[in-house]
């Protein structure tokens, strides 16, 4: 058992050095925790409540005791940034993990199966496809109605033909490669089949696909945010602030600038990260 | 022609060991078909042959002669969804139709009872696995054994395989070793549950001569190691003369002579089998042209009605036009298919 463990060791190990020995990786990982710790530990790290309104402090500019400034209602603009971290961040890992497993599956079922099957996920993927993202979001939460629960679905949902796409095509030229025909002659079966060499030879392309998504799903969290269909006060997300700053963007430009850097900071981050990952993931480049 | 007399002596040896009557695997009137611009097109035509028990067995011809979908089908590795066998069967043992197993069955028949390693081992090695995992995944899969033994049984093999070092190979993935390694560990995988019939699908087309030698004497020592039978497919005619105590010579899905490997090398029979030892070039022989059979190999939709060379053999007459001749038992183990051999045979007798 001990060497069994070491080995298991080892290959984790690798696969953090090389992580970590890129910088733009490690950036990407710095910022993802740095999310992550916001989004768990928020509500103590906040210097102001991020709710609370306050007349007296309306429209305040970046100063010393607001470092961001204040909003419309006099609430710290930090505050709020670091609490609407935890929504944005659910929302968006909510919604990719949901693409990403009906996607995946999707995907390759219909490029290993081939035939009927086949036709029936790639027809339905285009069918979903069909619409713009936004205006596919729009019409599940028009069905299925306003709230956080929701846009993740539809977000989800709405990115599901990205990932199908993509590990159909990568399945496709996988299962021609010889070594699918040689886990058929030791006897495995499709399933195991596909789990065990179709699916880790597709990896790096989820696992890019999946940090562009929740980029993306950030920014469409955002967009629908700011169309007012997404999260709904008094829960602020990053991108339903922005809405809200986008009134006041002559005199009180920071309101919106503060929630789109955040936002921007973090769509490169978690696409340097994934950049990272493929890299990292992949056994045949070396850890240097 | 010398060292060409002492292999096939040897060959002729190991032929008097096999016996006759143990047939591991009869392939009797195998006709497969391949989708082709949306219509099937036959590209093996009624091809029977046995693999004798412990014996090694040449397929020999061009590319596109049917060779490996012959042997694919006995693995039932032609895809489905463009590949249809419409006529015969593949019989495993005396019993079992490997064509009539379910999906499940086929499993369990595939890695244990038959193995198969290919030509390129690069490619026929899950790259990101290690070698240890994929040996062992083929070992756990057939025996009731823990990781932990799969693991030294691993070793075990590849240490049989000539591996250096192997319990430090064991964790390498397949881009760090070389070609020759690559070879080895799918040798390892394919024997690791010790299978009846090794079908070795050009296994050292893509090694250096050195490495092509070393690992044939590999592949001829387990065989005679372990009792088991070798179905070689290949287009080198030097690898069978060397390994296999009897050639099957196909053309165009269609098979042409059969015969022990001393016989075909010093008497072929069939047309084609004479056109192929001609084109060997020879030692001793100051040429300015090497010899060739005429004609190219015709398209899979310009087959010819009748025999299948007819369109390039040098002798034929109108009924090689006309009518394909059969697979002719001439001798206790030769069968030839051409209408001129069986004809000036049977006015010979």
């Amino acid at each position: 058992m001990a060497d069994k463990a070491a080995w298991k060791d080892r290959s984790w190990y690798k696969v953090v050095k090389k992580l970590i020995g890129r910088k733009t990786a490690l950036f990407g990982i710095v910022v993802f925790l740095l999310l992550v710790f916001m989004a768990l530990f928020g509500n103590h790290i906040t210097p102001y409540d991020p709710a609370t309104p306050s007349a007296s402090e309306m429209f305040q500019p970046p100063s010393a005791t607001h470092l961001f400034g204040t909003d419309s209602m006099g609430r710290d603009m930090l505050s709020r940034v670091i609490d609407g971290a935890k929504i944005t961040l659910i929302v968006s890992v909510i919604a990719v993990l949901i693409a990403m497993v009906i996607g995946t599956l999707l995907g390759l079922l219909s490029g290993y199966m081939g035939g009927v099957i086949d036709i029936i996920i790639t027809r339905l993927i285009e069918a979903i496809s069909v619409f713009p993202m936004i205006l596919f979001a729009l019409i599940i939460t028009t069905i299925l109605g306003v709230g956080t629960q929701n846009i993740m679905i539809a977000i989800g949902v709405a990115y599901v033909p990205a990932f199908t796409r993509i590990v159909r095509a990568m399945t496709l030229t996988v299962k021609e490669r010889e070594y699918i025909d040689s886990a058929k002659v030791i006897g495995l079966n499709r399933a195991e089949i596909l789990w065990r060499y179709v699916l880790p030879n597709v990896y790096s392309v989820i696992i890019v696909q999946a940090s562009l998504a929740a980029a993306g799903a950030i920014l469409s969290e955002a967009a629908l945010g700011f169309m007012g269909v997404g999260v709904q006060p008094p829960e602020a997300s990053w991108g339903s602030m922005l809405k809200v700053g986008y009134n006041y963007l002559n005199n009180a430009p920071w309101m919106s600038i503060v929630p789109g850097f955040a936002i921007v900071i973090t769509v490169l981050a978690l696409n340097l990260l994934g950049d990272g990952l493929r890299d990292a993931l992949d056994v045949r480049v070396r850890a240097d | 022609m010398r060292l060409m007399s002492v292999c096939g002596l040897t060959n002729q040896l190991k032929l008097v060991m096999i016996k006759m009557n143990n047939i591991l695997v009869s392939v009797k009137n195998l006709t497969t078909a391949f989708k082709m611009g949306g219509r099937y097109t036959t590209v093996i035509d009624d091809v029977s042959f046995d693999i004798y028990k412990n014996e090694a067995l040449g397929i020999v011809g061009e590319s596109g002669s049917g060779k490996s979908v012959t042997a694919k089908s006995i693995m039932r590795l032609n895809p489905v969804t463009v590949s249809k066998v419409l006529n015969g069967k593949i019989v495993y043992d005396g019993t079992q139709d490997v064509l009539e197993l379910s999906e499940k069955e086929m499993c369990s028949y595939r890695g244990n009872k038959i193995s198969m390693i290919f030509q390129e081992p690069m490619s026929s090695l899950n790259p990101i696995m290690t070698c240890g995992n994929q040996i062992g995944e083929a070992i756990m899969l057939h025996q009731k054994i823990s990781k932990k033994e799969a693991r030294e049984k691993s070793i075990d093999i590849l240490q049989k395989t000539g591996m250096p070092s192997p319990e430090k190979r064991i964790d390498s993935y397949p881009h760090e070793l070389s070609g020759g390694m690559r070879q080895r560990v799918m040798i390892a995988i394919a024997l690791s549950c010790g299978p009846h019939l090794l079908i070795a699908d050009e296994p050292t087309t893509a090694l250096d001569p050195t490495i092509q030698a070393q690992i044939l004497d590999l592949i001829r020592g387990i065989q005679t190691k372990a009792n088991m039978s070798v179905l070689y497919i290949t287009h080198d005619l030097g690898v069978v003369a060397e390994m296999c105590q009897r050639i099957i010579i196909m053309y165009c899905g269609c098979i042409m002579e059969i015969a022990d490997t001393y016989d075909l090398f010093t008497d072929p029979l069939h047309p084609y089998s004479q056109g192929l030892l001609n084109a060997i070039p020879k030692m001793n022989e100051d040429k300015e042209w090497l010899h060739n059979i005429k004609g190219t190999v015709p398209h899979f939709t310009e087959i010819p009605q009748g025999c299948v060379f007819c369109t390039r053999c040098p002798e034929a007459c109108d009924s090689c036009r006309d009518t394909r001749p059969k697979l002719t038992k001439i001798g206790e183990r030769r069968e030839v298919a051409c209408h001129r051999v069986i004809h000036r045979l049977r006015r010979d007798q």
